[in-house]
């Protein structure tokens, strides 16, 4: 059984899903039986929540989506392009 | 380059094949766009930088394709182009990143903080903390030191593994952790300056000796390692 000192230091690792299963099972036991333990880990967890959360609003702007794609289909024409040439007249009649 | 696309001219079944797979790289790249710009975002700290940024490592991307190996984690492999063109590329237009003010702090310094003896928190939704939007959050992570700033918002905002970390970023997972562990002490730290800032703590039941104590005068909810209850 770990104790509340052991509790804290695997708490990030536990919230990253980093844990294997043996420590998460052992963390899991302590914040079963640890008020003082569960209540930091309830923040913990919901703070991180709040950091994701606000942060994933924003997103590419549409504009940088479109260029992108603009780019990458120059960049295709121009290698599909490359790649043509020697096979003129093979395929089409 | 050119003899190698002459080469593979040479086979046309090669050239449709790796046309269809840059397509492909096209729709599976489009699909992480919003964690890239994100990344890029506090990487440069400068729109028109991380758009720029964003594009050139996808056109890297794109053009490297063939040397990603299918069956490993493409996500990882696309943050680690956009590390390092944003290395060779940006940061030297960067100059000198501006020094980080923030102190070492405490772990769990909000929970401290915001934590009475007999009133414990146990959701930041019912703080002053649930007021800070995404623009001030972004702020606070943006005073981290550069490394920890990426290796936080890898984590915490996408999502990665300490494993995709350490491939993104170039470097030993024990590195990743490290950074992990003292970055997030530091945003703790941001995060109530921006709360601070915006005038939400005052007239809070917080305690706060002063604007910028250290977390020494500690109040009795001492949570550090080895001392919870």
């Amino acid at each position: 059984m770990i104790n509340c000192g052991d509790c804290a230091r695997a708490l990030n690792s536990y919230l990253d899903r980093e844990l294997s299963d043996e420590d998460i099972v052992q963390v899991r036991h302590h914040l079963d039986a640890c008020g003082g333990c569960l209540y930091l880990y309830q923040f913990e967890e919901s703070l991180r929540r709040l950091v994701r959360v606000r942060c994933q609003e924003q997103g590419a702007p549409e504009s940088l989506r479109m260029r992108i794609t603009m780019t990458l289909a120059m960049e295709r024409q121009r290698r599909e392009q490359s790649a043509r040439r020697p096979q003129r007249g093979t395929g089409i009649d | 380059m050119n003899a190698k696309a002459a080469s593979r001219a040479d086979n046309p079944a090669h050239g449709e094949e790796a046309a269809a797979t840059r397509a492909r790289f096209e729709e599976e790249a489009l699909k992480h766009l919003d964690a890239l710009y994100r990344t890029a975002l506090r990487m440069t700290r400068n729109p028109s930088d991380a758009e720029d940024l964003v594009q050139d490592a996808l056109v890297r991307g794109y053009r490297f394709y063939d040397r990603f190996e299918p069956g490993t984690n493409f996500r990882a492999w696309l943050f680690k182009i956009l590390t390092n063109t944003y290395i060779n590329s940006y940061r030297r237009k960067q100059g000198r990143p501006q020094e980080s003010s923030l102190e070492d702090t405490e772990e769990f310094f909000l929970y401290n903080q915001l934590s009475n003896d007999g009133e414990r928190v146990t959701d930041v939704e019912d703080t002053v903390l649930d007021r800070l939007g995404a623009d001030a959050i972004q702020r606070a992570i943006d005073q981290l030191p550069p490394q920890f700033r990426t290796t936080v918002q890898l984590s915490d905002v996408e999502g990665l593994s300490y494993a995709e970390i350490a491939e993104a970023t170039g470097v030993a997972k024990g590195t990743v952790m490290s950074r992990l562990f003292r970055g997030r002490r530091q945003l703790q730290r941001a995060l109530w300056e921006q709360a601070q800032a915006a005038g939400f703590t005052s007239g809070s039941k917080v305690h706060v000796d002063g604007p910028s104590e250290t977390g020494n005068g500690r109040n009795g909810v001492v949570t550090k390692a080895g001392g919870v209850q």
